[in-house]
């Protein structure tokens, strides 16, 4: 007994290292042209469909599939429509994996797992390992799923579990809540159907048992996207709420047609399933599917209504469109210079945006960590979409001239993502050193001081930049010796300062001074790409003054 | 807010009171601008300004490129005041002196 329920425990736990191998694996291929390519494969809705059923059967993961296509909303490169048209897509492709787990397919899986597993040996295949471990990962899902199924085989057997199953308070509502329980439980509405397959197998569940259980399952797995998508907001909140009523548009279909089949009598969808086969459990796995396949069809007419409800009642904030590309768009890399243009007024308005993590920084709301954190992913997110543009224009044949304003272009948005990066920390850091009266001091003025330059640097990004250069390229610049001073002042003069404030002081004044150093570079990057030349000696800072 | 004044030898003197900060920034700017139209030089008095914000920090900035060649002076800076013209990299541009008295003896000094 000890040894089927420590199997059960090992199944699961390698059913869920797979897909976590699987799943972040697939991320990693699922790069600029995927997305692209993707783009274009699903213009219609049907098409859109056909890839979310595709991408859910191979990346078994509806949380996976829903990020690709929020990133892909994000960047525009799919509307909302077609973004829920592939989550609904992938409901269908994710069922299909307890239909392939029904039958016996351990040569394979060992084979899968023995040819991905041994080019791990050779560190030839170090740079190439992505797909090997998604392999990997498929492998260990199936035997995972294996494992678990073995282990039930004999627990169904145990007197205790049969009494307890054939009891009257196992009624068939009974059975639809612990497979909804179970579904969120174990996180994985897959493995508790299949359980119940297993479970039907051994004899331990009628079939109509098992019928309600997966359909339970299948809810559960709402409730679970429901709670797990509570801290989403925007477009991820849309269509992870579609996910949620998806199981939901299902089961209100699927289990009145359940109940006119069982207490009516008129053959519907368990008849269908015998129709495809005459094995059980393969009958089992094919109601699976088939309830998903009645959610989908339900919804499909309704996405146009669905998006509009969903963008009603869940509405972007407005960092994501923030987060949306305005001058740049992938047909504007065919042409190279003006795509480059249109990059450089994308890159200003991302620079534009940095000033705000500050304000936050500046006006303390309660909030605050939170909202400097959402801040920080739309401005990842737009700096990703610019490097992916310029990954795009990098693959054609330019001209010397233009491959050397790409250049410029890419070092830029490495400037710009260092300096978003320490102002993010240095607003963060500002949040929190308010515990004394010093440190609420020094942060407030290093943060309106990087701030001043940071406007200065947007200015100079502008199209009519070019009389802020001068100024930014003079106010930006070496801070050490400053900082230095200045952190020495502070901690000279409070006597009252304790272990975490000398921190904050520290911590503040490091920051402010790489925020400075980097902003000077980046005057040295536009100086360069306005074709003048950098005064020499100059932007060494203030401290002659000081 | 602002307060004008004139010295005896026609000095304009701004005096900039309480905060500067993007709230504040287009009443103390415009009545700047509008001060500046004819002056070769003026000083602006920061003794009564507590903090500076960077849009503070800005507006002088900008009201400096418009001057051209004409000279703003600042002077008496409180200390926080001053450590953020300092952080903001903005000292080294302006003529900042200690005390009205020193920004005065300037401004004659540059007339002459």
């Amino acid at each position: 007994m000890i040894l089927m329920l420590t199997q059960f425990v090992g199944g699961l736990g390698i059913f869920f290292a797979g897909m976590h191998l699987l799943t972040e694996n697939l991320k990693l291929l699922t790069g600029r042209r995927f997305r692209e390519v993707v783009a274009s494969w699903t213009r219609s809705r049907a098409a859109a469909v056909g890839w979310g059923v595709s991408a859910g059967a191979v990346m078994q993961s509806p949380p996976a599939v829903t990020l690709i296509a929020v990133s892909m909303l994000g960047t525009g490169l799919i509307t909302v429509e077609t973004g829920l048209a592939m989550v609904l897509g992938c409901n269908v492709g994710t069922s299909l994996l307890v239909v392939v787990a029904s039958f016996d397919i351990k040569v394979l899986v060992y084979a899968l797992l023995g040819i991905a597993g041994l080019s791990f040996a050779s560190t030839r295949w170090a740079a190439a390992r992505t797909i090997p471990l998604v392999v990997f990962g498929i492998g260990l899902v199936f035997l995972g799923l294996d494992l678990l199924t073995s282990a039930v085989r004999p627990i169904a057997q145990e007197p205790w579990l049969r009494d307890l199953l054939a009891s009257p308070g196992s009624s068939m509502p009974l059975l639809f809540v612990v497979g909804i329980a179970l579904s969120v439980l174990s996180q994985s509405a897959n493995s508790i159907m299949l359980l119940a397959i297993a479970l039907a197998d051994a004899g331990a569940l009628t079939f109509n048992q098992a019928v309600i259980t997966i359909y339970g399952a299948n809810v559960g797995d709402s409730m679970l996207t429901w709670l797990l998508s509570a801290p989403l907001r925007g477009r991820q909140r849309q269509v992870a709420m579609f996910q949620v009523a998806f199981n939901s548009v299902a089961a209100c279909v699927m289990l009145p047609l359940l109940a006119v089949e069982l207490v009516g009598g008129v053959p519907l969808v368990l008849a269908l399933a015998r129709k495809i086969t005459a094995d059980p459990p393969l009958q089992l796995a094919c109601i699976c599917v088939l309830y998903n396949i009645g959610g989908a069809i339900t919804l499909l007419p309704c996405i146009p209504l669905a998006a509009r409800i969903l963008a009603r009642r869940y509405p972007p904030p407005t960092e994501e469109g923030d987060a949306r590309p305005q001058f740049i768009y992938p047909a504007a890399a065919a042409e190279a210079d003006s795509a480059l243009d249109l990059t450089a007024l994308e890159q200003q308005r991302l620079a534009a945006f940095l000033p705000r993590l500050l304000e936050i920084a500046r006006d303390q709301p309660a909030n605050a960590v939170e909202r400097i954190r959402r801040r920080r992913e739309s401005i990842s997110q737009l700096s990703g979409a610019i490097r992916d543009f310029l990954d795009r224009l990098g693959e054609q044949t330019l001209r010397h001239d233009v491959y050397e304003r790409l250049h410029k272009a890419r070092s830029k948005a490495d400037l710009i993502d260092a300096i978003a990066n320490t102002v993010t920390q240095l607003a963060s850091v500002s949040v929190a050193a308010k515990r004394h009266e010093a440190t609420r001091r020094l942060s407030t003025s290093i943060v309106e001081g990087i701030d001043t330059i940071l406007l200065t640097a947007v200015e100079a990004m502008g199209p009519a930049g070019s009389g802020e250069l001068e100024v930014l390229h003079n106010i930006s610049g070496d801070r050490s010796a400053m900082m230095r001073r200045i952190r020495g002042d502070y901690l000279a003069r409070e006597a009252t300062l304790s272990g975490l404030d000398r921190s904050d002081i520290l911590s503040v004044t490091i920051l402010a001074e790489r925020a400075a150093w980097l902003l000077h570079r980046l005057s040295d990057t536009l100086l360069q790409e306005a074709g003048l030349r950098s005064p020499v000696g100059s932007g060494s800072g203030s401290e002659q003054a000081w | 807010m602002v307060i004008l004044r004139s010295t005896s030898e026609n000095i304009l003197i701004i005096e900039l009171e309480n905060l500067i900060d993007a709230k504040a920034r287009p009443d103390v700017e415009a009545s700047m601008t509008a001060a500046l139209v004819s002056e070769d030089c003026a000083i602006v008095d920061l003794s009564r300004v507590s903090f500076v914000a960077s849009e503070g920090l800005r507006m002088l900035l900008m009201l400096r490129k418009k001057q051209g060649s004409a000279h703003l002076l600042l002077c008496c800076m409180q200390d926080q005041v001053r450590d953020v013209f300092a952080i903001s990299g903005l000292l080294p541009l302006f003529d900042v002196f200690p005390t009205r008295e020193a920004a005065e003896h300037a401004a004659r000094a540059r007339r002459s």
